[in-house]
């Protein structure tokens, strides 16, 4: 009897097994990607009550920013974004300057972050590879996430860590990816590496409402106009926004590079 | 007895056994742990996109039509307020006075087309044949073909000179980050936004913005009578 039991009882303590390791998903992440829940999100210049809430959708994110050897293969493969045939328009003179050739590398690490890279160059790659460029709010959101949770926007700790790596110069050369810190989220180097793109980093704004003309934006940027912000400890936050909004779509800077997001669509 | 409990501590043993192999390999919330589960999709994935080049790798044939800093060379397709289609390059041969807007803005925008006015009076009737004026709305849900028609005839704008365009939102998003203009969507649905209209000469090349609201507009008018010259 207890043979007829032994098979069962196997089967039974696999399955059960199996299923308690499997938490249910609709399917796996893309390569080199993780699912980043969704959840509402603050920016930095609004209040935190209801009118500054907005909604992230859940989205896969690159685990780690794109390579200089992942973006020769898409100039490779894409003539028209070599160094020497883009166009002025969409790349500045400064464009992939690092590299020794339009498709040579040279003297880099190959996994060490793309930088030198235009907003439309970075679009460009995202599109080839059925990915997009993640919009402020999504990158803010998952980058808001300390090693231990997903929301140390307001974390003193987080916050002067991360302050720390931003008042540093950056190396001339870039480590590779993955050399920094992985966060709550299986994301590595948000921080200590280089700054990202984002899809809609010209809606940064400097400026306030089209009152008045394009001067520096009192409410953001000036003693009594911080009172406003989310968080007047958070000074990264306020340097990104600064960032961000000193950029135009065609600059190429030495520490700014990318990663890509895709929807995580039911 | 003995060998029937012996073959059942077995199965407990081997149940076990397999119950920890399969919460080492077995998905978790771990991201590490996912890719080494997912290699199948991993060689799937990466084929697809090796597939995935996007243009056409014989440049050879494509023509340097516009020039490098032109803005013509963005492809995207745009609708007029009379619902014809239309493409950036289609203005290309006459100097533009260019703006983006939206047509239901409470402030700034009625002072950008009054300012573009200004520079349109500067010019004589004769001259004025040679030059095109756009408004680009970056509203496209509101701004619809029929409210730009509207908006054209609320301002009594020349429809034989101006062309108010709408279009898909991740044009809009391109054609700003090329010309620089920032824009941003606030919760009761109104715009903020850079205050910046745009000489583009006949080749379709930004040579002068002019930037902030009611402010002299002579140098813009200057600019634009020099490109005049061509």
């Amino acid at each position: 009897m207890l043979k007829k039991i032994f098979i069962p009882v196997i089967i039974l303590i696999l399955t059960t097994s199996v299923s308690a390791a499997t938490p249910v998903k609709t399917k796996p992440a893309p390569e080199g990607m993780v699912l980043i829940s969704g959840g509402t999100y603050v920016p930095l210049y609004k209040k935190e009550d209801e009118s500054g809430k907005q909604i992230v959708k859940p989205f896969y994110m690159d685990i780690y920013p794109v390579t200089n050897k992942e973006f020769l293969e898409f100039v490779e493969a894409n003539p028209k974004w070599r160094r020497s045939n883009v166009k002025k328009i969409f790349a500045d003179k400064f464009y992939l300057k690092h590299w020794a050739g339009d498709l040579q590398l040279g003297n880099i690490n190959p996994n060490s972050p793309v930088t030198n890279i235009s907003w439309f160059a970075a679009k460009a790659y995202a599109e080839w590879r059925g990915k997009r460029l993640p919009t402020i709010a999504e990158w803010e959101f998952a980058a808001g996430a300390s090693k231990t949770k997903p929301d140390a926007f307001d974390d003193e700790e987080n916050i002067n860590r991360i302050q720390k790596w931003y008042s540093q110069k950056s190396p001339e050369k870039l480590p590779a990816v993955g050399s920094t810190e992985k966060n709550y989220w299986g994301l590595y180097d948000l921080f200590g590496l280089i700054w990202e793109w984002n899809y809609d980093f010209n809606t940064a704004l400097v400026t306030g409402e089209s009152r008045g003309d394009s001067n520096l934006e009192r409410n953001l940027f000036c003693g009594s106009g911080s009172a406003s912000a989310r968080d007047v400890k958070n000074y990264p936050a306020f340097m990104r926004y600064g960032f961000r909004s000193s950029l135009k779509a065609n600059y190429t800077v030495h520490n700014l590079g990318f990663r890509c997001v895709i929807d995580a669509a039911n | 007895m003995k060998s029937k409990i012996k073959t059942l501590l077995y199965g407990i043993f081997t149940g076990m056994f397999l119950f920890v192999i399969a919460q080492v390999f077995g998905c978790s919330a771990n991201s590490e742990n996912q890719n080494a589960s997912t290699v199948e999709i991993v060689k799937a994935n990466n084929e697809e996109m090796e597939d995935h080049s996007c243009c056409s790798s014989d440049m050879d044939d494509v023509e340097d039509e516009f020039s490098d800093e032109s803005i013509y060379q963005l492809e995207s397709e745009w609708t007029n307020q009379s619902g014809k289609k239309v493409e950036l390059k289609d203005f290309n041969g006459k100097p533009v006075v260019f703006t983006m807007f939206f047509a239901s803005c409470n402030y700034a925008c009625p002072i950008l087309v009054y300012d573009m006015k200004k520079i349109e009076s500067k010019l004589s009737p004769e001259e004025l044949k040679d030059y095109q004026f756009v408004l680009v709305t970056i509203d496209p849900d509101k701004d619809t073909p029929e409210a730009l028609n509207e908006f054209a005839k609320k301002f009594n704008l020349d429809l034989n000179r101006w062309s108010l365009l709408t279009g898909d939102k991740d044009d809009i998003l391109e054609l700003a980050a090329v010309l620089g203009f920032k824009f941003k969507k606030e919760a009761d649905g109104q715009f903020s936004h850079s205050n910046l209209i745009n000489i583009l000469n006949e080749k379709g090349e930004v040579v002068f913005q002019h930037v902030g609201l009611n402010k002299d507009i002579s140098l813009a008018a200057e600019k634009l009578i020099a490109l005049n010259s061509f």
